[in-house]
């Protein structure tokens, strides 16, 4: 018991975060929030639930999934979404667009800086904060030049426009979002949608016998035909700006084909008789505004298994895709990660198994969690993990922890704990700044959409940059470790020597064979092997890179740090094929490109050259006793 | 014979060869963003040395090795080493199949890079089509149209006209002068500020236009239009020397030029260079899906029917992307679309080399299981040793 206890202490500190983060989540309202964001729509060509659609949506213009309004009260996504769908007159006066850009705050009505309440965020940011928030009504002011503004630019090149520029295009962009999405349910040209729906119903049997007559060429009522035409009128202009689509159709030929709220109104004056979900959707959207919310929470459920029974997969995939929010598995998973890092870096100092045996079991956790997210990737988009350079960073951090999980339970020492925490942290923060306000799990394009090859090329040569880097912040363990503590004896330093060469083996395997996989892939695809584009070339180096650590230990060139060195220098060239060669904006491989963040890899080069450079401080000089 | 076999097969040329061909790899990938990904293949990899044209000395100077050098010396380094160190025996087995798929691999790129061709075929719907045209070659063409049931076509290849110099035909009544050759090209409009050098053409197309040359793209969406200035003047001459017919501007995607000689029609154009294929391909319906309420495209396909000319076969196909039809020595993909989605681009590859790389990568991959396989047996046999 007593040599568990600061196991189970921390397993229980990770699961009480997994619980605390899954509350926090939920929405807590009279309305019920948390079933209507389960509906689900069909927006970006993919089924997702309202949760999801309220957060990527606000992400994009706040640069966070929660609103703050003008009273300083913190909503949810969803909340928000529910008053931009059914209440846009509200709406409009929410502060949510943020406005980071100098230029655009010259054009938008000066706002004092706002005093932060907090001290130390005062001390650490400065008195105020750098960006500002702006309602659409404050926006609308000056609208027409920031359209303008963001039609001339939208025709220079993305990569070529500078900071001004790209923020215009950016606002322009979500202000049209904004204003689709209070299109996309209702049109809101009559206060109440189910009163509209009936009177259309009563208006639609003369309209058709009129419509037939003069089909016929009979002598025909007009004035008993204008009324329809112009609802028709409306619902064909409101077709084009909804944002999403509602409605689910039965399926034909096993297609199932979704269609938005406009071309379901415009069925109705053809079977006279809106459908199921059109009378839901209305009636949530009347309950909304007449703040009825009995009617409201009543109306939710049936809504859902109104379109359940039309679509089941997209129901429990909605289902499956809000759960995923509300874990947020990869934001809990850096939590986790931080738990190991300082169960590890503790375990040194005082020689505690305990906490050696904690983290390593909080590492399982941590694990399991992130493969559990992974999961629901894969289940709820139908394709492999890695789809874009996002995923990719989430499955370099999964597949490190993989191999330090190995290591560890080979050794036992926290040393593949501590490593697997580092590159964890790391990745997924990474991870979590390639989102950039975009939606993760998008649609793959023709050319990349083969679960075969995805599976074979993209997840193999993807663990050989986990492996590579995985080896690589061992080589930097040992360094630190060597030079600043006295950790490091004769004894782990032959094993830490062992554990890199073996890693850089496994590398040299799955990146080979990955990069070999590709080649395949493009000889399928695109007719040739090999085309020396930009992400093969960065596969290769990674490949030849690894063969030339492998030569140099054989021919006797590199002892223990020296491949440390190698290794550490492996970093360099893993995070030049995984990150680099997008930056360069082009290429076959064009899934990924980035054209900020060049400094941050920069910085992180310099970084390793800083640790190559301390490893080779005369080795009497370091702290730790390598050489026995 | 041993020292220089030593020397061969060392270590240390293995080492820099690999290092040198990283910089070789890096220097090439980022080139690109300038040179496009044909120009710096061409530049950095198909290529014994890297050089740099030094303008006012007017000579290419070698600075780097290349891929050919870098290639040959590690085929040379790993041959000699194989004989100089490498020994028979099963627990070297994983390192003989790994160097030996690894010259396989070197071969095979080798021969890709010389032989391997690629054009593409471009189909309208309902039409058929039984030529490839180069992606980056062009051809001037003067086509004899006087007989309805028959054009007879004379082309002159793009590595002809570069060189500016007089063809001659046999079929043809007259000669053709190439005055002036653009390997990348625009047109301006004639007007009266027009400099007198870019008067040269009388007919056609040439009297209300010119072409000035542009730099040489080599991006991969980006296509150079070359244009060219010929005279045609007739082959027997007569006391004031031959009879000049005229000269003409020809240059893609200008309307074509026709003129009559000796009761004879013909057409003169500049096209993208085109080569005959021995089937005739006919596109029924090409299609391109997108994600619903987006752009992004899920797939593209062309039912294409394929006619053997010699045989008369005839074969329904579906080409659609990860999918392309394989037929006879050519792979022809799904490239592109045009026109609405009712034109098909599809590439069309011919590689002899194409099962080596195949071959040699499974069997390094191989190899390198068995290699790897190998230490881990005996690292788990160390450890078992430590713990007992």
């Amino acid at each position: 018991m007593k040599r568990s206890l600061f196991t189970i202490i921390s397993l229980c500190l990770f699961f009480g975060t997994i619980y605390s983060n899954y509350k926090r989540q939920t929405p807590k309202s009279e309305v019920d929030y948390d079933s209507f964001g389960r509906i689900p729509v069909v927006l970006n060509g993919r089924v997702q639930p309202l949760d999801s659609v309220a957060r990527n949506t606000l992400l994009a213009i706040n640069g966070k999934s929660t609103a703050t309004y003008q009273d300083g009260s913190r909503h949810m996504a969803i909340e928000w979404l529910a008053e931009v769908l059914f209440q846009p007159q509200i709406a409009i006066d929410r502060p949510v667009f943020r406005i980071h850009d100098d230029g655009l705050k010259a054009i938008l009505p000066h706002k004092e800086p706002k005093e932060s309440d907090n001290m130390v965020k005062r001390m650490l940011f400065g008195s105020g904060s750098s960006h500002h928030y702006y309602s659409l009504n404050e926006i609308r002011t000056v609208y027409n030049k920031i359209r303008e503004d963001a039609i001339e630019a939208s025709e220079i090149d993305s990569q070529l426009r500078n900071r001004y520029q790209n923020a215009v295009v950016n606002l322009a962009n979500n202000v049209i979002r904004f204003y689709n999405l209070t299109r996309t349910t209702h049109h809101g040209e009559s206060p109440s949608f189910l009163e509209e729906l009936t009177a259309l119903q009563t208006l639609i049997p003369a309209a058709i016998e009129e419509t037939q007559k003069q089909q016929r060429g009979e002598e025909f009522d007009p004035s008993k035909l204008s009324p329809m035409l112009s609802f028709m009128q409306v619902y064909r202009t409101f077709e084009s700006e909804a944002l999403f689509f509602t409605h689910p159709m039965p399926p034909i030929e096993g297609e199932q084909t979704w269609h938005k709220m406009s071309s379901a109104l415009d069925e109705i004056t053809r079977d006279g008789k809106p459908s199921d979900v059109t009378v839901y959707w209305a009636t949530l959207v009347d309950s909304f505004r007449q703040d009825d919310i009995d009617t409201f929470n009543e109306t939710v459920p049936k809504l859902q298994s109104a379109i359940e029974d039309i679509d089941p997969e997209a129901a429990s995939k909605a289902k499956a895709e809000r759960l995923f929010n509300y874990l947020s598995p990869f934001y809990v998973s850096i939590v986790g990660y931080v738990i190991v890092f300082l169960l590890a870096v503790f375990s040194w100092p005082f020689a505690s198994r305990g906490l050696n045996r904690a983290a390593f079991w909080t590492t399982v956790a941590v694990f399991a969690f992130h493969t559990i997210g992974m999961g629901f990737r894969v289940y709820i988009i139908d394709y492999a993990p890695v789809i874009n350079l996002y995923s990719s960073a989430i499955y370099v951090g999964w597949g490190a922890t993989l191999l330090a999980l190995i290591i560890e339970k080979l050794f036992k020492n926290g040393i593949g704990s501590f490593v697997a925490s580092v590159i964890g942290i790391g990745s997924l923060i990474v991870a979590h700044h390639l989102i950039d306000g975009k939606d993760t799990l998008e649609q793959m394009k023709a050319v990349l959409d083969s679960n075969f090859w995805l599976t074979v090329h993209v997840l193999t040569v993807t663990f050989g940059y986990a492996s590579t880097f995985f080896a690589g912040f061992v080589a930097i363990f040992y360094v630190i470790a060597g030079t600043a503590t006295k950790l490091i004896d004769k004894k782990i330093g032959k094993m830490l020597a062992s554990v890199v060469f073996g890693i850089v083996c496994f590398s040299t395997l799955f990146s080979f064979f990955g990069t070999v996989t590709g080649g395949i892939w493009a000889d399928q695809s695109w007719g040739r092997f090999w085309g020396w584009d930009p992400k093969e070339n960065g596969a290769i180096l990674l490949v030849l890179w690894n063969v030339v650590i492998l030569h140099a230990r054989w021919g006797g060139f590199a002892k223990t740090r020296g491949i440390m060195a190698m290794a550490i220098f492996g970093n360099v060239v893993t995070s030049w094929s995984w990150m680099g060669t997008n930056m360069l904006g082009i290429g076959l491989h064009s899934y990924g490109f980035m054209n900020s963040a060049f400094q941050y890899l920069a910085g992180f080069w310099a970084l390793q050259l800083v640790f190559i450079l301390l490893a080779y401080i005369p080795q009497n000089r370091w702290r730790s006793p390598v050489n026995g | 014979m041993k020292p220089l076999l030593k020397l061969l097969a060392s270590l240390e040329i293995t080492i820099g060869s690999f290092v040198l061909g990283m910089v070789l790899i890096l220097f090439g990938t980022i080139d690109q963003v300038n040179l496009g990904i044909h120009g710096a293949t061409e530049k950095y990899f198909h290529t014994v040395f890297v050089t740099q044209y030094i303008p006012s000395i007017d000579i290419n100077i070698p600075y780097m090795p290349g891929g050919y050098l870098i290639g040959f010396v590690l085929l040379v380094n790993m041959i000699a080493a194989i004989f100089y160190r490498f020994r028979m025996s099963t627990e070297k087995l994983g390192i003989w199949m790994v160097h030996f798929g690894f010259i396989l691999l070197l071969l095979g790129e080798f021969i890709s890079s010389v032989f391997q061709h690629e054009a593409s075929l471009t189909i309208n719907e309902g039409e058929t089509v039984d030529f490839t045209e180069s992606f980056r070659e062009s051809e001037l063409a003067i086509i004899d149209t006087t007989f309805d049931d028959k054009d007879r076509v004379y082309a002159i290849p793009q590595a002809m006209l570069e060189r500016e110099q007089q063809v001659s035909i046999e079929e043809l009544p007259f000669n053709i002068s190439i005055d002036e050759f653009l390997p990348n090209s625009v047109m301006q409009r004639r007007n009266e500020s027009t400099p007198d050098s870019a008067r040269l053409a009388n007919q056609g197309i040439g009297l209300q236009a010119y072409a000035i040359q542009v730099p040489e793209t080599g991006k991969m969406n980006d296509r150079n239009v070359p244009a060219t200035i010929v005279t045609l003047f007739s082959k027997d001459s007569g006391e004031n020397g031959s009879e000049v017919i005229g000269t003409w501007l020809a240059r893609e995607f200008v309307p074509n030029q026709t003129f009559s000689y000796r009761g004879r029609n013909y057409t003169i154009l500049m096209r993208r260079e085109r080569e005959m294929i021995d089937y005739a391909v006919t596109l029924k319906d090409f299609s391109h899906d997108r994600y619903l309420g987006t752009n992004i495209p899920k797939n593209f396909s062309s039912e294409v029917t394929v006619r053997d000319k010699t045989t008369g076969l005839e074969q329904d196909f579906l080409i659609y992307m990860n999918n392309p039809l394989r037929y006879d020595d050519l792979t022809f993909y799904q490239q592109g679309f045009m026109n609405d989605d009712t034109t098909t681009i599809l590439q069309v590859v011919r590689n002899p080399g194409r099962s080596l790389p195949y071959i040699s990568t499974s069997l390094m991959t191989l190899g390198l299981v068995v290699q790897f396989g190998f230490s881990l047996q005996r690292f788990s046999k160390k450890r078992k040793k430590a713990a007992a």
